[in-house]
């Protein structure tokens, strides 16, 4: 396993997120708009495996999606760093050249990610051939992705059209056409949800070895705490559009800090526990985000709460001796240090 | 149903064909074949003015009979094709491309581009075609070429508002956000990856309105607002041939029976288009 690093900001980020905010129009608002993502600082090392982990409708998707902007209509504050460039800042044409170069992305239902109208192989070259890369080299060099990625016959599947592959093997081709621009950082919005169980475990592991091989990072978007354990170096827990947790992986499943994060966990079904007992399921949904609860988001299917939380919006902080945040009033130990 | 499986499944499938639909799209075949090679098939002239052999009947000379100024009507009728039907086709086909291209600006510019465009469109679409393109073709001085210009003018917001609603759709599939991510311009994103999948019922409108629009043709030129006699033009035809109605119908009841099965026939080959299309709906 390699070495967590949590300390926000610290300098040898790859991908620095800090305070980003997404608001989205309200449809027929008049300006109004509704706030997904609120002051979310994330960072990914070069070569880390982060997993952003949330129920639906926790902003982790509209987070992913935010890093390469590709919500048109999505406001976005605070800042995306990333090899010395702020991309929420960058023109559309700097910012195409990191699509697919830099960072890649994985979509979630690979049934409906290729084009139907156009073959594998034109489909994988395009990433480079808007590069400059010859055709010819291009449809080389999507063979050999292809080929890293399991698939048979790979000079032959180039001349097939996605209608002619299995679930499963979509999304090694999305994943080919992820990897194919070398990017530096991958990221995977719930890239196995729609795949069935044993086929996930190959693209998890797919993409574990191709992160490996070339030492690119990965941003890992779940609701899966199971595929959290086996894939990932270091988990950020989002709630209601906030990070509110986070650690290094074995930290997160030994011991979670924060209320929420106790309660995804305990609600996971285990082998080792008797299956008659009933699942420990957190009570009440989400908040909506037209209207946050005060204070602290969580604090109404919160068992902890207390008078503070009504009030005021806990910030993330480092808790002593540990190598994590939390954004929770109750986290002990009680001595504060608020981030930066 | 996209258009690249739609061309890789036998959509003439003719044995499976009903009988109608057969008809329509063998009518329709033939219809081109005349716009390409009816004037080699015409036995005469259809210019020659005799007046000896005026309003001659149907028989073994002149099979369709001649009209007032002896000119052959078959001929005419074989002529007739070009002004009319590729007229029709040059005006839908230029009409679905412009309206397609400003479609296309809609839906990537800026919400009142898009705004103005949908806004433009609804004032047209709120008058008859066949009165816009009367008073543009009018405008113009009555030709031919009036006639087509006009038509075009008058018709590209109903393939705009088409290919915008179905751009549209496309634009939010996943399929053109992963081409989004892997860094196309906005160019490429539309030309190679939106329009291929949105323009299927276009085609299909542009089969299901040259019926029409060869009526709107015919009838432009019937007026006097678009082609001019002594043309073999099918509208301009009935219109000579209506003032001798009594005498000699067949210069008037020809053309215009012609006119009719054409718009009949584009319009039944449109619709079981539209039916092979996997039952989308389109309107």
């Amino acid at each position: 396993m390699r070495t967590p690093q949590n300390t926000p900001a610290d300098g040898k980020a790859l991908l620095d997120v800090r305070g980003l905010t997404v608001d989205f129009p309200v449809a027929g608002g008049r300006g109004r708009t509704l706030r997904i993502v609120r002051e979310l600082d994330l960072t990914v090392a070069p070569g880390e495996r982060v997993a952003l982990v949330g129920e639906s409708g926790s902003g982790k998707s509209v987070t992913a999606r935010a890093l390469l902007r590709l919500d048109r209509h999505a406001v976005l504050g605070g800042r995306i760093l990333f090899e010395g460039r702020d991309l929420v800042t960058l023109t559309e044409r700097e910012l195409r050249k990191v699509r697919g170069a830099r960072i890649a992305m994985v979509l979630q239902d690979p049934q409906t990610t290729l084009n139907p109208v156009l073959s594998i192989g034109d489909q994988l070259a395009e990433t480079l051939t808007i590069r400059g890369v010859p055709r010819k080299q291009a449809l080389v060099r999507a063979r050999e992705a292809l080929d890293r990625l399991g698939v048979a016959r790979a000079g032959e599947r180039l001349r097939a059209y996605p209608h002619e592959f299995s679930g499963g093997m979509r999304q090694r081709v999305c994943l080919a056409m992820a990897i194919i621009g070398d990017p530096a950082v991958l990221i995977a919005d719930e890239p196995t949800t729609a795949l069935d169980v044993r086929v996930q475990q190959q693209v998890l592991e797919l993409i574990d070895e191709l992160a490996a091989e070339s030492g690119m990072a990965v941003l890992l978007i779940t609701h899966d705490l199971g595929v959290v354990a086996g894939y990932a170096d270091r988990v950020a827990v989002m709630y209601a559009g906030r990070k509110i947790e986070g650690s290094g992986v074995e930290d997160f499943f030994a011991t979670p800090r924060h209320p929420y994060a106790q309660g995804l966990l305990r609600s996971v079904p285990r082998v080792d526990r008797d299956v008659s007992t009933d699942l420990d399921l957190i009570p009440g949904t989400p908040p909506n985000p037209a209207e946050p609860p005060s204070g602290c988001a969580f604090h109404p299917r919160c068992d902890r709460w207390v008078e503070r939380c009504l009030t005021e919006i806990p910030q993330l902080r480092v808790l002593e001796d540990e190598d994590r945040v939390v954004a929770c009033h109750r986290a002990r130990p009680e001595r504060e240090e608020v981030v930066a | 149903m996209t258009t690249a499986a739609l061309l890789r499944r036998p959509v003439l499938r003719l044995r499976r064909m009903p009988k109608l639909d057969r008809a329509a799209f063998a009518a329709v075949g033939l219809l081109l074949l005349t716009v390409a090679f009816g004037p080699l098939l015409a036995p005469y002239d259809p210019y020659h003015v005799d007046l000896g052999q005026a309003m001659l009947p149907p028989g073994a000379e002149h099979w369709l009979g001649t009209d007032s100024s002896g000119r052959d009507v078959l001929s005419r009728v074989l002529y007739g094709a070009r002004p009319t039907i590729l007229g029709s086709l040059c005006a839908v086909g230029l009409s679905a491309v412009i309206g397609v291209t400003i479609a296309s600006l809609a839906a990537l510019g800026p919400r009142w581009v898009d705004d103005a465009i949908m806004r433009i469109c609804d004032i047209a679409l709120s008058l008859p075609i066949m009165v816009m393109a009367l008073g543009i073709s009018v405008a113009l001085g009555p030709s031919l070429r009036s006639a087509i210009i006009a038509m075009v003018l008058s018709w590209w917001p109903s393939f705009t508002r088409l290919a915008r609603a179905e751009i549209r759709t496309t634009m939010t599939s996943t399929y053109v956000e992963s081409a989004m991510i892997t860094g196309v311009s906005r160019w490429r994103l539309m030309t190679r990856h939106v329009l291929p999948n949105s323009l299927d019922s276009v085609y299909v409108q542009v089969t299901l309105e040259i019926g029409g629009a060869t009526l709107i043709m015919a009838g432009l030129s019937f007026i006097g607002a678009g082609a001019q006699p002594p043309s073999a033009e099918w509208g301009a035809m009935v219109e000579s041939g209506s003032r001798f109605l009594t005498s000699a119908w067949w210069t008037a009841v020809v053309p215009g029976a012609v006119i009719t099965l054409t718009a009949l026939a584009f319009a039944l080959a449109g619709d079981a288009l539209r039916a092979r299309t996997s039952g989308r709906e389109v309107i």
